[in-house]
């Protein structure tokens, strides 16, 4: 009788199954919720031999979102960072959209300046020098004047 | 609360051939199948870090058992009863040959000390190295190997007349 034959003839024997009605019992009376009696026929067959790792029926996406705290946090920052920017860009326009305002309002003073400047001298408007721009007193200096005979 | 639905679904079977081997009782097999899945129910962390879910369940499996074992035969002595049927391991052959050489494993099987019968289970039907039996079983590397050559030594030579026959 050679050795090998007699045990792979023993690992062949097909074993028996364990019965069906069993896995509500056992899972009931370990406060399990059952939900489908079918699904251990196909697996069983399926998995006689050994299954050693977790198998996860999980998509992807959703495990990395649902159980997750790091995905949850990650989007939450995500999503904090985007409405910081967001709130930075509307107030950087809103500062530009004021410079601009504040812009557009200096030539009227300007033109009021030149159009005075040109009445003392008796120019047209357009002829009279631009006016300076006013500074502080304490800026002010003496501009030297050449006369010219 | 671990996923009982699919712990049971991959690894009943499995279970369920163990224990009845060392049983040899229906009854008492399912109770060591509950015992295990409430141990596992009642702790939720228990299957935390394990590498592998099988042989964790078979060792949990194989303590029950051998605790039953030992409650049921202490039970018996105190009331002197006769043993009764041994369950079936294997299933329902159609040929009549085939039908008495499992019959006759059974009963060879049914002959062997317990702690040799888990050996050669695990060994032949689970397909485990001896490091793996060992490591489960709590036990040295070299027991494990000594106990399936003692066991598979006894099966050889009681089944030895039939297993020529049919060969």
């Amino acid at each position: 009788m050679n050795e090998d034959d007699f045990e792979q003839r023993l690992r062949r024997l097909p074993r028996r199954e364990v019965p069906g009605e069993w896995r509500e019992e056992i899972l009931s009376a370990s406060g399990a919720p059952v939900s489908d009696p079918a699904r251990f026929q196909a697996v069983a067959k399926s998995s006689t031999r050994r299954a050693g790792g977790r198998r996860s029926e999980t998509p992807w996406w959703l495990a990395w979102l649902v159980p997750g705290r790091a995905g949850l946090a990650t989007l939450g920052t995500a999503w904090l960072l985007i409405l910081g920017l967001h709130l930075a860009a509307s107030s950087h326009a809103a500062s530009d959209r004021a410079a601009s305002a504040t812009v557009a309002k200096l030539p009227e003073p300007w033109l009021e300046q030149r159009r005075l400047l040109a009445e003392l001298l008796e120019l047209p408007a357009d002829l009279a020098p631009p006016p300076t721009a006013t500074r502080p007193r304490s800026e002010r200096r003496a501009q030297p004047v050449f006369l010219c005979a | 609360m671990p996923d009982l639905e699919r712990l049971y679904d991959a690894h009943a079977s499995a279970l369920f051939g163990f224990v009845l081997n060392l049983t040899r009782d229906d009854a008492d097999t399912r109770d060591v199948l509950q015992e295990v899945f409430r141990k596992l129910a009642a702790n939720p962390r228990l299957l935390e870090r394990i590498r592998d879910e099988r042989a964790f369940l078979l060792r949990l499996a194989h303590n029950a058992a051998i605790d039953l074992i030992r409650r049921r035969d202490a039970r018996e002595r105190k009331h002197e009863s006769a043993g009764g049927e041994l369950a079936e391991l294997f299933a329902p052959a159609g040929d009549p040959d085939e039908a008495a050489y499992r019959a006759a494993v059974e009963r060879a099987l049914a002959e062997l000390p317990p702690e040799q019968r888990a050996v050669v289970h695990l060994k032949l039907w689970e397909g485990l190295t001896f490091d793996a039996i060992a490591e489960l079983l709590d036990i040295p590397l070299n027991t494990a190997a000594s106990r399936y050559r003692y066991g598979i030594d006894k099966l050889r030579k009681r089944l030895r007349p039939l297993y020529d026959e049919l060969k």
